[in-house]
């Protein structure tokens, strides 16, 4: 069993694994304890059992994936808890997102540029009193053709 | 130099010495702590603040096992227990242990 499929199995099987997490360390701390070392520096000497049985823990969890689980579940919790202000946010974000919407549309076609000529690349406009044709700029770049066309 | 830190571990030998004790029998993590403490006659102290997080990754990385059993006290304990993977990794550690070991001694014995 490679190491994925071994974690895969520990994040189905939690409980047993904090089980047998804190029995391997209560094991230790026994026997030490049995060594002849009294109970409070057996316990002393082993540290934060806590913090021991939590570090392990981690070699086996999917710690990022698992954190963002319980950050949507958090997340639900509290959307469901506070309707009004979901409300709020929701019509918020809902006329925010309309209104950048609309003038974006209404810009875009406004100022749109799109002739109905073929090869607009090529097309120049001339100035009057100038003695060069410049290449018109048109939403796809300036033309590097100097030849005029006309329509 | 620092205060000598009598009974630490060089850095990054400890999966070593946990594989190289569970080549004699497999071993709970109490017994291994034990064990290389007792062969070093005291000179190595393991803690267990190291050693469970160290177990925990071999087993994940497949050069040890883990199996539930009863120990000596009719009590219920992890045994490690080494790996095919285990013992072809401890064979490779092994040797590159000797050859820095061996470099050291050298540079430490010019006069």
């Amino acid at each position: 069993m490679n190491k994925f499929a071994k974690r895969l199995r520990a994040l189905f099987h939690r409980r047993q694994l904090d089980r047998d997490l804190e029995d391997e360390l209560a094991f230790h701390v026994a026997m030490n304890e049995q060594q002849g070392a009294d109970a409070a520096s057996a316990r002393q000497r082993f540290g934060n059992a806590t913090a021991l049985q939590e570090k392990c823990r981690e070699l086996w969890a999917f710690t990022a994936v698992e954190a963002w689980w319980q950050d949507i579940r958090f997340a639900t919790r509290t959307i469901r808890n506070n309707p009004l202000v979901t409300a709020t946010a929701v019509v918020a974000l809902g006329l925010g997102i309309g209104a950048n919407t609309t003038v974006f549309t209404v810009v875009s076609s406004a100022l749109r540029f799109d002739m109905a000529v073929d090869h607009i690349e090529r097309l120049v406009a001339l100035h009057p009193g100038e003695g060069m044709a410049t290449p018109m700029r048109t939403r796809r770049g300036r033309s590097t053709s100097s030849t005029c066309v006309t329509k | 130099m620092g205060k000598p830190n009598r009974g630490e571990l060089v850095q990054g030998t400890l999966d070593m010495l946990i594989l190289k004790t569970l080549a004699r029998a497999p071993m709970h993590g109490w017994g291994i702590a034990q064990s290389i403490q007792q062969t070093s006659e005291e000179v190595l102290r393991v803690e267990e603040g190291s050693l469970y997080p160290a177990l925990h990754r071999l087993e994940l990385d497949g050069l040890i096992d883990a199996e539930w059993g009863q120990s000596e006290n009719k009590r219920r304990a992890k045994y490690y227990r080494l790996t095919a993977r285990g013992r072809k990794a401890l064979a490779e550690e092994t040797d590159h242990w000797q050859q820095l070991a061996r470099a050291i001694a050298r540079i430490m014995e010019t006069a």
